[in-house]
């Protein structure tokens, strides 16, 4: 069959002119037709008649017109990029070779792609809205220039309001910093977000919305962009994700909507695809992939844009520190901090062993018993569902864990009181006594484990640590030292060591209801009075502590000392090789262990007993054990 | 509620702000006198000027008694001699008025002019004095630090329990007799303790043929209750018989190397010393009157801090305490027997008992010098 002669008009501009000798060396079997742009754009209707395709090398503006009278004509169209249009060069997939350039541009038959229009305007690459984190950067962008681009566009970042209504009529409010539609899909960050999901031939438009709710959130996002760890179909917590063929995108307030790189038009602006519109010669790689979330449907990824009454923080001038969440996003947690916070026989139940346990190890001065009995204290969970509903001011939540922690204290009081009016004997055991002298010490001990309590809870895969945080800070022991007090009738003794759990459950509450914010479990809208009470305890709490955190370094600092003191008592040299203090509530009790070489008098010892007595202002009790040294 | 909180918080934190600040005193503008003496030349210039510093660095923090009559430091200078001593502290009596005498003498010049001191029924303070002689028959001289006989009885048990020490030799200055009174109470208990006794030496008989002998005679420590001129000699002595016995020595070495030797104070490293106080140690528990001296100290001197500045301020601060019990301060009787009813007196580092007859009971540290500083060993109450 003969070879008929195609008939291709080329258009270029001043600034591609040296094309034109190029591409018609370059086809002896095609017949070109040069056109100046402007010449073009005037005659269209004369200059495509006969014409079976267009090659054109233009800036942008020129080169939307000409795709525009080739849609219009229903011609294709082969490209040859100016030396600056390296993104245009990108997304098309074009050679680097001007020759190879020349060979695509002027190709028979291009490839059908769909065209958006947005207001009408045409889309070839990206269409902005607002202000979106670093999505729209090219993805082979290196580290250290992704992060300057984002530090650049951190500055003031908020959110506004924004309505997204698909072609199926389904209307997303939300509240976002900015949105994205991605045209072509591969060669960004955006169509890597969304797994390089859709093609330019599917006829839908993909929409990447940026919603950073907090600066964690958006340093997160942006931590997982510099480490490039963006799973496939996992898309990130900043961002939301819509697929359709048609999007009206309304905000807040009128934003300027950038289309690829130009500000042309304003919000509100309705995008719609045309699918196939467009015949384009591409290079070989270009959006060979297909779609595979949802394909040619519509298709929603919304579930970490902010909704429902997040709305309403989220709008705010500036984005918070620390995340925020409404119940759903976390609903099997707060599912188990209810249950937590519901009372129920088992509770009761436990609460009566533990407490039991705990009061007879007391007595028996048996660590091991205590140990048991912490473990099976079961005060930890509605201690932490408090802190969760406080922080969120729950108060369904606050008040049920309230009852509930209330209840298991006054069971453990009573019950370890009750033991200790029955028990015949009472004595004191030194693991009572480590249980009177709370200080700062146990403040820290009880922050720490407010802290892992949250965070356990927080994690399904090491919720069992709970068990550890419930040991670390004791909570049962304290109060069963109390109950005996009260059972003793001894009011410093009961005083002490309800002191130490009252540290222990209000350093706990403060610090799990802080980590939980953290963590990002704070309620969309929530008051601060609740929080500012237990913090106002917690100093108050702080108070006494720190006198007898004094004491506490007092003591040590004793004890330590005493290792390098002597007595000289009527001549006999006494050096004391271990000591111990004790604190009660009237005295002091010191433990020494006493070396002589000198057999020691009553004398003697009263001698030593005021000696040791000058180094302390409350009345002392010394139990001295004497090595003689032979 | 956010004010009636706010409130509760303001109540709270002046109640705990204000339980450790007890209400200022407002001048009287009337005034008491404090006399200090301490030699102002000669061989021992350095310990009086350290102690009269002392006094004013204390005077500096405690300006005022409870009445709020301001107290004045006058400064007497004892010279050389004891005549001398005596026109001075005529002078501060008779002429000025003092109210208490703050006697930074060493025991030798005290012994001579104790007699004196007495007849002048003015209620004094030995700052640096240790001979127990100072106190007899006396009525108005109190002594500040422990006496001489529990320093040489707390030395020679803690060469033979601590150390586990069993042959020692002393070296004693037979023309002072604090020297005298060490050497005779280490003997003393190091032998009832079944220590042996090397030897026994005047300072003048110290030579290398001296050392050498005792080296012989397989000696393990040399206790040296003698200046400091001394014990440098014979540390330099030791270093080139290339012999390096344990040394223990008394108190107010270091003080005296760095006021007169200052270039020699590695020479004395390593040496045992029964002191008053001690630069560090895991149980050095610095007290308020020791934390506010060295702040003042600091403000008004260029100089180092040593045992006889915290003298100079724990004998002036004792002096102004005992002024306070008494309804008159001029009250030379009542002031004298506050001072010798004084018990566990916060000093800068221990506490201090006066009992009737003006002996200081207070702990004795033993120390090891160590780069240019007392560095405790044990502390002996």
């Amino acid at each position: 069959m003969p070879n008929q002669k195609r008939h291709i008009a080329f258009i270029y501009t001043e600034e591609s002119i040296g094309n034109l000798e190029l591409v018609s060396e370059h086809s002896p079997d095609v017949i070109i037709q040069s056109s100046l742009l402007d010449d073009f754009l005037q005659n269209r209707d004369t200059l495509t008649r006969n014409v079976d395709h267009i090659v054109v090398s233009a800036p942008m503006a020129g080169l939307k017109s000409v795709i525009r009278i080739a849609i219009e004509h229903d011609l294709s169209i082969g490209i040859l990029p100016l030396k600056s249009q390296k993104t245009l060069s990108r997304y098309f997939r074009l050679p680097d070779d001007p020759a190879d350039q020349i060979e695509l541009a002027l190709q028979e038959k291009g490839q059908t792609r769909d065209l958006i229009l947005c207001n009408g305007e045409l889309v070839l690459f990206k269409a902005v809205i607002g202000r979106i984190p670093v999505i729209d950067l090219p993805d082979n962008l290196g580290p250290w220039k992704t992060l300057q681009n984002v530090l650049a566009r951190f500055r003031g970042i908020r959110l506004l309001g924004f309505t997204f209504v698909t072609d199926s009529g389904r209307k997303v409010e939300t509240a976002a910093a900015g949105c994205m539609i991605v045209q072509h899909t591969a060669g960004s960050l955006a169509s890597r977000l969304i797994a390089n999901d859709g093609s330019s031939h599917d006829g839908m438009i993909s929409l990447v919305i940026a919603a950073p709710l907090s600066v964690l959130d958006y340093f997160r996002f942006l931590l997982q962009v510099l480490k490039r760890d963006l799973a496939p179909g996992k898309i990130p917590s900043a961002i939301g994700y819509i697929k359709s063929s048609r999007v009206v995108i309304e905000s807040e307030e009128s934003l300027g909507v950038d289309i690829d790189g130009e500000e042309i038009t304003r919000t509100p602006v309705e995008c719609e695809v045309r699918p196939g519109a467009l015949r384009v010669n591409t290079g070989p790689k270009a959006d060979a992939k297909q779609g595979h979330l949802g394909d040619s449907n519509e298709y929603f990824n919304i579930k970490h844009l902010p909704i429902d009454n997040e709305l309403t923080k989220a709008k705010k001038k500036a984005i918070p520190f620390f995340p925020y969440a409404s119940e759903e996003r976390f609903k099997d947690l707060f599912v188990a901090l209810r249950d937590d916070a519901r009372m129920s026989s088992a509770y009761v139940m436990l609460m009566l062993l533990s407490t039991l346990l705990a009061t007879i190890g007391l007595y028996q001065n048996s660590t091991a018993v205590v140990i048991g009995a912490m473990l099976l204290a079961p005060l930890m969970s509605p201690i932490i569902s408090f802190a969760m509903g406080m922080l969120r001011q729950d108060q369904g939540l606050y008040r049920h864990s309230a009852v509930k922690i209330m209840i298991g204290i006054a069971l453990a009081l009573g019950s370890a009181a009750l033991v200790t009016m029955l028990f015949p004997h009472k004595p004191v055991t030194n693991e009572m006594l480590s249980r009177l002298s709370p200080s700062l010490l146990d403040l820290g001990v009880a922050i720490f484990a407010g802290i892992a309590g949250a965070y356990t809870k927080s994690y399904k895969e090491i919720l069992q640590s709970l068990a550890g945080v419930a040991i670390a800070v004791a909570l049962v022991p304290p109060l069963a030292v109390a109950g005996i007090g009260l059972g003793r009738g001894d009011p410093y003794f009961f005083g002490q060591a309800f002191l130490l759990f009252s540290t222990n459950l209000v350093g706990i509450i403060v610090f799990a209801a802080l980590t939980f914010w953290m963590l990002g479990y704070s309620a969309a809208i929530k008051g601060k009075r609740s929080m500012g009470s237990v913090v106002l305890v917690l100093a108050l709490i702080t108070i006494p502590l720190y006198f007898t955190y004094e004491d506490f370094v007092e003591k040590i600092q004793w004890e330590l000392s005493w290792q390098k003191e002597r007595f000289l008592v009527n001549g006999k040299y006494i050096i004391v090789r271990k000591a111990e203090i004790l604190r009660q509530r009237d005295r002091d009790i010191v433990l020494m262990d006493i070396m002589a070489r000198e057999r020691l008098s009553r004398d003697d010892l009263d001698d030593f007993k005021q000696k040791v007595q000058t180094n302390f202002s409350r009345k002392l009790v010394i139990r001295a054990n004497i090595i003689y040294i032979l | 509620m956010h004010r009636f909180l706010s409130a509760i918080l303001v109540i709270l934190f002046s109640l705990v702000s204000g339980c450790d600040s007890p209400s200022p005193v407002e001048p009287s503008g009337a005034m008491i006198k404090v006399g200090f003496i301490g030699p102002g030349e000669g061989s021992n210039l350095t310990q009086g000027q350290d102690t009269l510093k002392g006094v004013l660095a204390a005077q500096a923090i405690l300006p005022l008694l409870h009445n709020g009559d301001r107290v004045e430091v006058i400064a007497g200078d004892s010279g050389d001699d004891p005549a001398a001593t005596r026109q001075a502290m005529q002078k501060l009596v008779q002429q000025d008025g003092v109210a208490v005498l703050l006697l930074g003498l060493d025991s030798e010049r005290l012994l001579q002019v104790s007699q004196f001191a007495e007849s002048l029924q003015t209620p004094a303070i030995a700052l640096i004095a240790t001979h127990p002689d100072i106190l007899s028959e006396s009525v108005y001289i109190n002594q500040l630090c422990f006496d001489d006989d529990t320093q040489g009885t707390v030395a020679a048990i803690f060469v033979r329990d601590e150390l586990l020490i069993k042959r020692a030799a002393v070296i004693v200055d037979p023309g002072e007799s604090h020297s005298k009174y060490l050497q005779m109470a280490f003997e003393s208990k190091f032998s009832s303790t079944g220590g042996v006794l090397t030897g026994s030496h005047a300072v003048t008989e110290v030579d290398e043929v001296l050392l050498r002998q005792l080296q012989a005679v397989e000696t393990e420590l040399l206790y040296l209750p003698v200046s400091a001129q001394t014990v440098l000699h014979v540390r330099s002595i030791l270093e080139e018989l290339d012999w390096s016995p344990e040394i223990m020595t008394s108190d107010g070495l270091l003080a005296s190397v760095l006021g007169k030797f200052p270039g020699q104070v590695g020479n004395i490293e390593g040496i045992y010393a029964t002191d008053l106080f001690s630069d560090r140690g895991d149980f050095i528990r610095h007290r308020h009157l020791g934390r506010a001296a060295e702040a003042s100290f600091d403000d008004l001197f260029d100089s180092e801090e040593s045992t006889f500045t915290n003298l100079g301020v724990e004998g002036y601060a004792i002096a102004v305490h005992a002024m306070n019990q008494c309804q008159s301060e001029a009250d030379r009787q009542c002031i004298s027997m506050a001072i010798r009813s004084i018990e566990n007196f916060e000093g800068i580092m221990a506490k201090i008992s006066i009992d009737s007859s003006g002996r200081a009971t207070r702990p004795v540290y033993v120390n090891t010098i160590k780069n240019g500083l007392l560095d405790s060993v044990v502390k002996v109450y």
